[in-house]
């Protein structure tokens, strides 16, 4: 897939970022499938209803990828290029949230695709869910993470709204990710809060390797 | 490398401060004029990609250290003292800044500080008396010491530059239990003391 947004560094930063989280490296990097432009994504089957929207194409027996990250999202994430790339989390968690979510579903898709196994949309979602909140807490991993990550729990959890121009079906999906994963990442506090970064690396490690049932299941009820 | 280089103004100078810097924590003394050929080593490499050799269409490529040697072996004395002295550097760069790496290879990280050891003791023999005889000398004694100011440097680097690289840094600690990679991992919050550490 061509791509038009060379020069979107953090996607790059974000997919080395979860790699590093999940232990593994995926040959397809996301930023050589990253489109910026909107009638491009339409032509692809966008619909242009959010910042950042995963394309996919099942054809020849594979999948054809594009990663749809809009220009005014690349605008603002523009400006901490040559800054740390934690100040990001004060500047615009909300747009570093939404870029991760499109390399997330990239990088999800792309390492389910490796194994043969279909993806269902709420698995999806509710994988975007952990990796946002855990991309971020990583970022301020340290003495005062727990406090962080109760923050980011409120922050990505708990004050959310949706947009109303969501159907039913959809309301439901973002809903219920947002359920599934918040409970996970609940279960993780303990982890934070005694700063056992093994135990951590271990639980999001094993979910995420998990196939969409068991890790529903999972995220739900941790078994 | 990134990380380390992108705020320096003066390459060299920032090498400097971090070369002291980490030989001072692991009371590594160093003379001054290795000190300088391993500031020039490290300001190099960073800056170009000499740590590679170029192929026949002008590729880049890893040249096998035992490659190198039995080219040294054939060599006449100057040429010799050239090739061993790019063994030296390329294995103590390379063992330094990438012993993760080097951990998962063919062959581990000791073939690295034994090759590198070797070719500078061997260069510190070729070399007239006087001069560099000294700082061949030293870089040989101190290999196995050199190899971990570089590592910390290098780690420091990739902690500083942000989660993933701590990541990478933290996954190398896992594996190995390098005290030298724990003392980077406490000093920035990704580990915590050990008194600290709750069950």
């Amino acid at each position: 897939m061509p791509t038009d947004a060379a020069d979107f560094p953090l996607v790059g930063r974000l997919q080395a970022h979860l790699e590093a989280i999940y232990g593994f490296r995926c040959e397809a990097r996301a930023e050589a499938f990253v489109v910026v432009d909107a009638e491009v994504a339409a032509l692809l089957g966008g619909t242009g209803r959010a910042p950042e929207e995963l394309l996919v194409l099942e054809a020849r027996g594979g999948l054809e990828l594009a990663l749809y990250l809009a220009p005014a999202l690349r605008e603002r994430m523009e400006r901490y290029d040559a800054s740390p790339l934690g100040s990001v989390l004060e500047g615009d968690l909300d747009g570093y949230c939404q870029v991760t979510e499109g390399v997330s579903h990239f990088l999800y898709v792309a390492h389910t695709a490796h194994y043969e196994r279909t993806v269902s949309l709420l698995e999806l979602e509710a994988q975007a869910e952990v990796d946002k909140f855990v991309v971020c807490l990583l970022h301020r991993w340290g003495e005062g993470v727990a406090g962080w990550s109760r923050e980011l729990l409120g922050r990505l959890f708990d004050r959310v709204a949706y947009q109303p121009r969501l159907s039913v079906e959809e309301r439901w999906r973002y809903e219920e990710a947002n359920r599934l994963s918040r409970r996970f990442c609940v279960r993780l506090m303990g982890h934070v809060a005694s700063r056992r970064l093994d135990k951590l690396l271990g639980d999001l490690r094993y979910a995420y390797r998990l196939g969409a049932e068991a890790k529903l299941r999972h995220f739900a009820h941790g078994g | 490398m990134s990380g380390l280089v992108t705020s320096s103004s003066s390459l060299k100078e920032f090498f400097r401060e971090l070369l002291l810097e980490a030989a001072a924590r692991q009371r590594v003394a160093l003379g001054e004029s290795t000190e300088f050929y391993l500031v020039n080593l490290l300001a190099e490499f960073a800056a170009t990609d000499k740590l590679f050799s170029r192929d026949a269409e002008g590729r880049r490529d890893h040249e096998p250290l035992a490659e190198l040697y039995h080219r040294a072996l054939q060599q006449e004395r100057d040429e010799r003292i050239r090739t061993l002295r790019r063994l030296g550097d390329v294995s103590l760069y390379k063992v330094g800044f990438f012993s993760g790496a080097l951990q998962q290879g063919m062959v581990g990280p000791d073939y690295y500080i034994q090759m590198g050891g070797a070719a500078y003791g061997q260069v510190a023999e070729l070399v007239p008396p006087g001069g560099f005889t000294g700082v061949y000398r030293e870089l040989c004694d101190k290999f196995r010491s050199l190899v971990e100011v570089l590592e910390e440097i290098s780690a420091r680097g990739l902690v500083s530059a942000g989660p993933a690289g701590a990541l990478r840094v933290y996954e190398s600690w896992a594996r190995t239990g390098s005290d030298t990679l724990e003392r980077v991992l406490v000093d920035a919050g990704w580990v915590p003391r050990k008194s600290s550490l709750a069950n």
